[in-house]
Order: C-alpha cells, then structure tokens, then sequence
C-alpha cells in the first residue's frame, strides 16, 4: 500500500484522468491517483454527507469515506461505478455515526456537533434573495424548514432514495448501486417518499 | 402498457408511481403519451401530478452547505496520517481512533512498560545519556504548497476566482538548528504576495504561529493579489521558544 505524502493545500485546477486511470495509477503505487480522487469526488460525498448528517458533521463522514476507500479501493472490482462506490461508503457511515460502535467511538474521536437544538441549516436557510421582499424571503425560509423536516421524518428507506435522486440528482441506476437493490424498488422508495413528503406539506 | 391495466383503473400508489416516474422521465414515449392522455381527462390525478411537480421543484431548489474550504486537502492529509503505522492497522479493522487518542495509547502503555521494567528490573531507572544531536541534518525535501488568492489581500475581490498557483517549498537546513523541522499539519496564514520564488526565513512561535515572513536573498515581490499561505505548518522539534526556518520557494 503506498503511503501519501499529499499536497497541503488543494488547487482548484487539476486534471481528472478519469476513474479507471486514477484508481490504476493508485494501484500501481502513484498516490497521486488516490489524491486525484479525492479532489474530484470530495465535494459530491460532502454535498451527500451534508443531507445526511447535517453540515456540522459532514466533513467527518467525508473523511471516513475517503479513508475507508484508501483502504478499500485494491478491493474495487468496477462492477459499480467509483462515484456509486463511494456514495455507497459515505452511506455506511453516517448510518454507523447513530450505531452503538459510533456512540462508542465518539468517546475518542473529537467530533464538531451542532448544539442541541440548533439547526445546522439555519445560515443557508437565513440567506436573503437581494431581489425578494422581505415577506418573500420568510416565507422562503419557512417552507425550506418545513421541507427538510418533512425529509428528515420520512422512513430511512425512502428518505435515503429521495435524498439521492431528487438532491444529489442520481439516476435511479446509480441509486440502485448505491443501495444495492434493484431498479424497481429504486422507483417505488422515490414515488413512496415523494408521496409522502406531499401529504406532509399539503 | 397493453399488459397492464388501463391506467384509468389505477388508483393510489400505482398511480403516485407513475407519475413519479414521468417527472423523472423513465416512462417510454408510448407511456408518457398514454399518461398525458388519462391526465387530461381525470383533473383529480392531474392536481396530483401537479402537487408532486412542485414537491419535486421545491426539493431541487433545497440548498445544501457549500463545501469547505480545502476539503480536499485536509482529506488526504487525513489519510497521509492515518495510512501507516498502527493506526493503519487498526483502521483496517474498523477501530478509528483520532491521532491524540492513540497517542494516548501509546503513551498509557510505553508507561506501564516503563513502570513493569523499573519494577523488576534493578538496573532501571539509571538517568539515559543525552542524546546526540545531529549539527549535519538533511533538510525534509521539497514539499509541494498550493496559494490560494485571498480577497482579503491588496488585490481584495479582485483576487476571487483567480486559480490556485502550484510552488514547491525546499525546507532548508539551518546551521544552528540541531535538528531538520518537520512537516506537520496545523494551519497558519501569513501573507506573502506573488510570485512567491525566492528565499524566506519565518519566524515559528511555539504555538505552531508563524509570526513572520521575511525575503532573504533576491526575490521578486510583485503585489498585485495578495496570498494566504495556508497549511505549510512545521512541528518543532525543539518546542518551547520561537524557532527560525529557512524555506526556499520556486515556482513548480
């Protein structure tokens, strides 16, 4: 396993050889195939992350993810793509963060935790629309509370399959990967889940 | 859809299925059209698929957390540290553990051995002699840093969007340090203007601060954007009082 010396500070301009190169490359003993991945599936897992945990806590699961994939990755076979692998990790994860080995871990990793009762999404939501009245913009920030409550009280089934298609914008084949469960269900979670958000903000 | 039932007689779920999946474009053009078809005669199912339009509008304008600044750098910093030794080994059987935890571990159990020899060993316990400091360190090796354009430079918004510029840091040798510094991962800003090529001495404060920047030798300072030199942290070898480095900087 090569060891990575990275690169302290991330350019915003790199070369993305693509999955298959960056993976060999990593595999061959280059790590910059491995820091190439990172940079380029870094904020997608975040984006991910974020929905699922929250963005106080999302930059640990980011983290987790990439680090199990270091480890992981001479185990990828490409019978998914890398970007669903890496979903599908993330996913793991901030599940494993509400099980008892997290709760367990939490006594020795140090972990950045919103405050009981505070909404991790009150800055994005606060954010004021210049061109919007101010009615218009409380109004805004009502609904969007609603929303992700309304999200956030789905079952995990259909939350997980609405958060990936209708926020992260995957194909219900890529949702399918990621959950590991066949296309047909991948339709009838996200038609269940929109369903039911429906009837909870009607 | 000849097979299955008309759609006039789905109710419910069904239903919700189908029109979920026709906003997300996966009906075929003969179901699509049939679909429009019954949709145009049932103002009932039409409001619904209405109501999960807006339901589906409303979920793609959700706005999610911009992603932080450097993430990516700090990831693979993170598995640099994490990706060898002990901690590798455990992580590879899913014992996470943070680099001051294990630390901790290490020290706990370095203790007991040292309480176990001292104990039952009577020789132990004899002052260790001084170790020998090495005057003739090799330098770490050029380190590859990346700048990113600070707002808050000369150059203020101006700076915004400008891309990030690739330098190599050579960590220089210093006849009066007793010991080669060491790369570590805290995070500090210091402004230094581009293009950066040259030779600098920084000032380190025990706290991981670096306090100054100073250009020794001929280097070209040209101050149209201002740059925060970011994550380049050096671990003292010798903590305790300000430490002075040398870093050679050129362009990669």
């Amino acid at each position: 396993m090569p060891s990575v010396s990275p690169s302290p500070y991330a350019s915003e301009q790199y070369d993305w050889p693509g999955d298959e190169r960056a993976v060999t490359r990593f595999l061959a003993g280059d790590v910059t195939g491995f820091e190439q991945i990172v940079r380029h599936y870094s904020a997608m897992i975040f984006s991910l992350a974020a929905r699922l945990v929250g963005p106080v806590d999302a930059e640990d699961i980011v983290q987790e993810t990439f680090l199990r994939a270091y480890h992981g990755l001479e185990k990828f076979r490409g019978e998914s793509s890398l970007k669903t692998w890496l979903y599908a990790i993330a996913l793991n994860r901030a599940r494993a963060r509400h099980g008892t080995l997290a709760r367990m871990r939490e006594l020795f990793v140090t972990s950045r935790r919103a405050a009981p009762g505070e909404d991790p999404y009150s800055v994005i939501d606060n954010a004021v629309d210049q061109t919007a009245t101010p009615e218009e913009n409380a109004m805004t920030r009502q609904r969007r509370t609603r929303l992700r409550g309304a999200i956030q009280s789905l079952p995990p089934e259909f939350r997980t399959a609405v958060i990936l298609r209708d926020l992260e914008g995957l194909s219900y084949q890529e949702v399918a990967e990621v959950l590991s469960i066949p296309i047909g269900t991948v339709r009838s979670r996200i038609a269940r889940g929109r369903s039911i958000l429906k009837e909870a903000l009607s | 859809m000849s097979a299955r039932p008309a759609i006039s007689q789905l109710l419910g779920e069904d239903l919700d299925l189908l029109l979920s999946r026709s906003l997300d474009g996966d009906l075929s053009p003969e179901e699509e059209a049939e679909l429009q078809g019954y949709l145009a005669t049932d103002p009932a199912a039409r409001h619904r698929s209405d109501e999960l339009s807006e339901i589906l509008g409303a979920l793609k304008d959700l706005p999610n957390a911009s992603t932080p600044f450097a993430l990516a750098t700090r990831v693979n910093t993170q598995v640099s540290e994490r990706s060898s030794g002990l901690g590798a080994a455990l992580h590879r059987y899913g014992v996470f553990l943070s680099p001051a935890a294990l630390t901790g571990i290490v020290v706990a159990l370095g203790l007991i051995v040292a309480v176990g020899l001292f104990t039952f060993n009577p020789r132990a316990g004899r002052p260790a002699a001084a170790p020998v400091e090495d005057a003739d360190a090799k330098s770490d090796g050029p380190v590859t840093v990346f700048f990113q354009p600070s707002a808050n430079g000369p150059a203020g918004p101006a700076a915004r969007g400008r891309a990030a510029l690739a330098w190599s840091i050579e960590i220089l040798p210093l006849a009066r340090m007793a010991a080669p510094w060491k790369l570590a991962t805290t995070h500090f800003e210091v402004p230094v203007y581009e293009p950066l090529e040259g030779t600098y001495n920084l000032t380190l404060e025990p706290d991981g601060r670096v306090s100054s920047v100073r250009p020794i030798a001929p280097a070209e300072m040209r101050t149209d954007i201002g740059l925060l030199l970011r994550s380049l942290v050096f671990e003292p070898l010798k903590p305790g009082a300000p430490n002075q480095i040398e870093v050679r900087i050129s362009a990669r």
